[in-house]
């Protein structure tokens, strides 16, 4: 009997050492790039008028500036990428002797990451110019008063090629491109 | 009467042949998961991606020689493979499974816990006799902290169960 419980001893100790077994699962989680950019709070028009002076010798009344209008920015980049918004006049034509003005905030809101750098007093023409570089990951928060203001002003370059009655409609197109 | 307690001993203990008195198996060996689809500029995940509820399956086999209180618990690590330190994994069980006189600890559906390096009880429990399993215990993952400030990439990890006799 003696022979018994030294043998059970053995084989509890034995188990004791080696009583575990393992087994394993793997996870795979996938984060995708996103690039995401809208107007808020909407991309209906805004107008600038110049206005006409009442006394005779005065210069034109160059409207206020607008800025109510605002970029929403949704990023996730792969490490070591960047980003950028280009701006650019998509269609109709500025009137002649009018420079249209854009600054861009730098990043106010709610949201959180790389929001890169803006730019400011940019005439914008037919040509991308870049407003915004430098974008990491990041998101601005959704709506107004999230992500990058955008201030539009007029400036007469040339009195001398203004025309009565030369009004038209821009189409200013943004772009989220990667570096 | 000393051979009959001795004997009896012998099976409480479950101890077998080869030290071995359990052993863990799973199926549903790999999750393959996407954060959501953003839609709107501006906004931020807001939510967690969630396996389906049984997504694992976990089996403790008796596997003792000869046996009647087979005593173990599972212990759950996150070992990474290539995985971002602002997501984090959490995992719970749903349900109890199977099993004939067995008990498990606790019952149900548990609550969350976050997967780590360090080893963490998921459940424990006692299979009555040699070959009464606990069958297919189901098993939910969570992955939490998604955002976009996160280098986009595809990430991976494992997840060891290591079951332990007690």
């Amino acid at each position: 009997m003696r022979a018994f419980y030294t043998l059970y001893f053995m084989i509890m100790l034995v188990g004791s050492v080696m009583a575990q077994t393992t087994a394993s699962a793997s996870i795979s989680f996938n984060l995708p790039s996103v690039g995401l950019l809208d107007l808020e709070p909407n991309n209906s028009a805004i107008t600038l008028a110049m206005q006409s002076p009442t006394e005779a010798g005065r210069a034109l009344t160059v409207p206020s500036s607008n800025n109510t209008k605002w970029l929403n920015v949704t990023s996730s980049v792969a490490v070591g990428v960047t980003r950028k918004i280009t701006a650019q006049i998509s269609s109709g034509t500025l009137p002649a002797g009018l420079n249209l003005l854009l600054t861009v905030s730098a990043y106010s809101g709610s949201g959180s990451g790389t929001f890169g750098t803006a730019g400011s007093n940019l005439s914008l023409t037919t040509s991308a110019q870049n407003v915004v570089t430098g974008i990491g990951g990041a998101y601005t928060g959704n709506g107004a008063n999230n992500g990058y203001n955008l201030t539009y002003s007029l400036q007469i370059s040339n009195y001398g090629q203004l025309k009565h009655d030369a009004s038209t409609s821009l189409t200013i197109t943004y772009t989220l491109t990667d570096n | 009467m000393k051979r009959i307690i001795g004997l009896f001993c012998f099976l409480l203990s479950g101890a077998s042949v080869s030290g071995q008195s359990n052993a863990i198996s799973i199926t549903g060996t790999s999750w393959s998961a996407s954060a959501p689809t953003l839609t709107e500029a501006g906004n931020n995940y807001s939510s967690n991606v969630t396996s389906a509820s049984n997504q694992t399956l976990v089996t403790v086999s008796s596997t003792a020689f000869l046996g009647l209180l087979l005593s173990w618990k599972v212990m759950v690590t996150k070992q990474d493979v290539s995985w971002n330190s602002n997501l984090t994994v959490w995992i719970r069980k749903t349900g109890d499974g199977t099993s004939l006189l067995g008990s498990i600890t606790p019952s149900g559906t548990s609550s969350y816990i976050q997967l780590s390096t360090t080893q963490q009880e998921l459940f424990r429990g006692t299979n009555v006799l040699t070959s009464l399993n606990r069958n297919n215990v189901p098993i939910q993952y969570e992955i939490r902290g998604l955002s976009v400030t996160i280098p986009a990439a595809n990430y991976s990890a494992n997840v060891i169960y290591t079951l332990i006799d007690l």
